[in-house]
């Protein structure tokens, strides 16, 4: 017993070593993910036309950030659904499940808006979109954030 | 009073054969799903969350931990490294996923396909190995049936094609 406990130590270890070495290729840039989502063009909403449906007014847009995020900056109008807690959020959303909704959060490399675009269809919203750019993008291109 | 031996120790031989062929086929799923988490990590990472069982916070070094779990254990079990400690590991991280897996069921959380679409994935997804869709029981299933294996590998005291035989041999 006293072995196979000295054994799962040493296994573990050579895990730990494994997590904290993924986590350096993390930092620098040498883990490159192959998720589809820069390939999902159609369910992407972009400039210019991002900011001439924000104006219209013909969207709700959807920050997939945690609250504290949101308070700090967020496109003006947004509603805020955290992604971990979207079932407890999910009445600041519309009724009409056929309204346009586009999800965004912090920038290019989070990919929540996409999931987050996902469980909204899962919930049957018809009609959502995600904004890849996110919060960043928004800023970069000269656009104003709203604060709490 | 011979050939009865001789039976006892045939089947011994098989019984021995067949875990270890159980240990290598683990050691492969675990290898493979594992790289291709990593392939897909930011899609992984984005999945964890939805999934809703940790805070925001903790979602990505657990994430590497789950990798570098899957990896390792994935080379210890294909090169029988460890093998029993490696198996009650392995065993405890598939209970752990099938834990995940039906409190996402219970909640009726629409966790949707990650988004992780690449050539493994799909391998893996198409063999039912990769929870890369929607989560359902038979993923569950597949996972308490991984568990009892890694836990039947941990069983085992000695494992023929294995380093732990090699080095004990030495």
């Amino acid at each position: 017993m006293k072995q196979v406990i000295k054994d799962v130590l040493i296994v573990y270890m050579w895990i730990g070593i494994g997590s904290v070495t993924l986590w350096g290729m993390d930092l620098f840039g040498l883990i490159v993910s192959t998720s589809n989502v820069s390939n999902s063009s159609s369910l992407q909403v972009d400039f210019p036309k991002v900011h001439q449906i924000w104006k219209q007014g013909d969207a709700v847009f959807v920050d997939a950030r945690s609250a504290s995020n949101y308070r700090q900056g967020h496109i003006p109008g947004a509603v805020n659904l955290p992604i971990n807690r979207v079932k407890h959020y999910l009445n600041v959303l519309p009724t009409d499940k056929d309204v346009l909704l586009i999800t965004y959060c912090g920038s290019i490399d989070c990919p929540n808006a996409y999931q987050l675009m996902n469980v909204l269809i899962g919930y049957g919203y018809q009609n959502v979109k995600f904004f890849p750019r996110g919060v960043q993008g928004w800023q970069a291109l000269g656009h104003i954030l709203e604060t709490e | 009073m011979a050939s009865i031996r001789t039976h006892t120790g045939n089947r011994m031989t098989i019984l021995i054969l067949l875990i270890t062929t159980l240990r290598i086929f683990l050691g492969a799923i675990l290898l493979f799903s594992g790289i291709a988490k990593l392939m897909g990590f930011s899609a992984f990472i984005s999945n964890a969350v939805a999934y809703q069982i940790l805070p925001i916070l903790l979602v990505k070094p657990v994430s590497y931990l789950i990798v570098s779990a899957e990896i390792t254990l994935g080379i210890t079990l294909c090169i029988g490294y460890h093998s029993r400690s490696s198996g009650i590991l392995a065993s405890l991280l598939f209970l752990i996923f099938a834990i995940a897996i039906t409190k996402v069921l219970l909640q009726k959380l629409p966790v949707a396909n990650c988004g992780c679409a690449n050539f493994l994935f799909n391998i893996l997804e198409t063999w039912g190995f990769l929870v890369s869709s929607s989560p359902n029981w038979k993923i569950v299933f597949i996972d308490v049936i991984l568990a009892a294996i890694g836990f039947l590998t941990a069983c085992l005291p000695q494992h023929s094609y294995s380093i732990d035989l090699f080095i004990q041999q030495e």
